[in-house]
């Protein structure tokens, strides 16, 4: 009877080596992929204000969350790793070929009043494919209702982990805000953006941090209070993608 | 064949005549450029007569305090077209305070290159950018201005069904890097009064 069992089990472990090798593992067994996305870079330094810079902020929290979100389990695609320019094509095309799950974009900000605080989210709404005057999809992207959902859903569930109102801004645009609760403290604004308008997944800007907030910038200076965020961040979009939520131990 | 002799006094008149020419030629093209784009929008007539008489229009602003979206009333003239009046409601808005308790979201530089009004009541607004610093002009303030110049036009005059922002005459992807213009539903469904400040 020996012999027997070695000859079926030669079999199995042919169709096991077929099955990784030409199907793939399953997308169950992979760890999430995320895109993160440090906006600016290069000669393109973002906005600033007096001695603080945008694309230095950006990067610098976008490290964290990468080490945050891959201690969770996550594979992070950064788009960008240095101080370097990224067309928006080439930065684009990197996010919509990278097979992930979503993409954040982290925008530092500045506000002239000076009382604007971070989080601040925005989500682009979706496209009127109805409108006759909107011919130029190709040329300015699309948004679908299914992503601008996805994406808005993406947003309240890391406002909620990081403390700040879900709801919407009563500065959004129309398009989006049927059947949402509209507020001016609403953190989330739903707003045409350039760096969301291309992309075909679900994909938000975060804005960690005002460069112009005394208290944003004495919160970000300290490394808890970047651990802090970044955990929040990361907890967040686990909720958003369903998965146990253990807590990240980075900083802990 | 006969040889021509110019004298030296003669030479020289020429050559005055020929510097004149020349200099006269080289003022009239670095002269006032707006003057070759005077038939295209900056238009000789006035936006207003002395005796038309002011008109109330609220214009969007922000309370420095707060930070937030506030309607100001200001003044315009009661001109014999309405055209007239949205480029006055345009101006007053770019114009607008920049100091005090409410001031306008308008970053310093931004200038009215042209104003058009469409039979199909689309608003064109060429704006220009190029004395703006971008380094100070971030996302939340690019559209703070964006929101208010299509208030000023919607909430103001009800022929205007759209606002399209022009970029230093060209159809822009963004303003400053930003806020997304170009999808021309978002104009339009900005215009019908998603934008509502405290005051509304």
């Amino acid at each position: 009877m020996k012999p027997k069992k070695i000859s079926l089990s030669i079999p199995a472990l042919l169709a096991l080596w077929i099955l990784v090798f030409t199907v793939g593992l399953p997308r169950v067994w992979a760890k999430p992929r995320i895109v993160l996305y440090a906006a600016h870079g290069g000669s393109d330094s973002g906005v600033k204000a007096g001695s603080e810079v945008e694309k230095e902020w950006n990067l610098k929290v976008t490290k964290i969350l990468q080490q945050t979100f891959e201690s969770a389990g996550f594979e992070v695609v950064m788009v960008r790793k240095k101080d370097e320019a990224l067309s928006t094509e080439t930065w684009t095309n990197l996010v919509n070929t990278s097979d992930a799950l979503l993409a954040i974009v982290i925008h530092s900000e500045r506000d002239w009043t000076g009382r604007m605080t971070g989080p601040l989210f925005v989500v682009e709404p979706p496209t009127r494919t109805d409108n006759p005057v909107n011919q130029d999809i190709q040329r300015w992207g699309m948004t679908s209702l299914a992503q601008y959902h996805a994406s808005l859903r993406l947003a309240k569930a890391i406002a909620s982990k990081l403390g700040v109102s879900g709801e919407l801004s009563n500065l959004s645009d129309s398009r989006g805000i049927t059947g949402e609760m509209l507020s001016p403290e609403g953190r989330i604004w739903c707003m045409p953006h350039q760096d969301l308008r291309f992309l075909i997944i679900p994909s938000i800007v975060l804005t960690p941090l005002f460069l112009t907030s005394s208290a944003d910038l004495k919160k970000f200076s300290t490394n808890d209070g970047l651990q802090a965020f970044a955990n929040g961040t990361v907890q967040g979009t686990m909720d958003f993608l369903q998965m146990p939520t253990p807590v990240p131990t980075v900083g802990r | 064949m006969r040889k021509i002799n110019f004298s030296w006094k003669t030479t020289i008149v020429i050559a005055v005549f020929l510097v004149l020419v020349i200099l006269g030629l080289w003022k009239r093209n670095q002269g006032n450029p707006l003057k070759s784009e005077t038939g295209h929008g900056l238009s000789s007539t006035p936006l207003f007569e002395p005796h038309d008489r002011s008109v109330s229009i609220l214009i969007k602003t922000v309370e420095m305090s707060t930070g937030k979206p506030v309607n100001v009333p200001t003044s315009i003239r009661q001109s014999k077209s309405r055209y007239n009046q949205m480029k006055q409601a345009v101006l007053a808005f770019l114009d607008g305070p920049r100091k005090g308790k409410f001031q306008v979201p308008v970053p310093e530089g931004m200038a009215l290159n042209e104003f058009y009004l469409t039979p199909e009541g689309t608003a064109v607004v060429d704006l220009s950018m190029t004395a703006v610093n971008r380094t100070t002009f971030g996302f939340v303030e690019e559209a703070l201005f964006v929101k208010g110049l299509i208030e000023v036009l919607s909430k103001n005059f009800f022929e205007v069904k759209m606002v399209k922002i022009l970029v230093d005459g060209q159809d822009a992807p963004t303003l400053a890097g930003h806020y997304a213009l170009g999808t021309s539903d978002s104009a339009a469904s900005t215009a019908l009064g998603a934008y509502g400040g405290p005051t509304d």
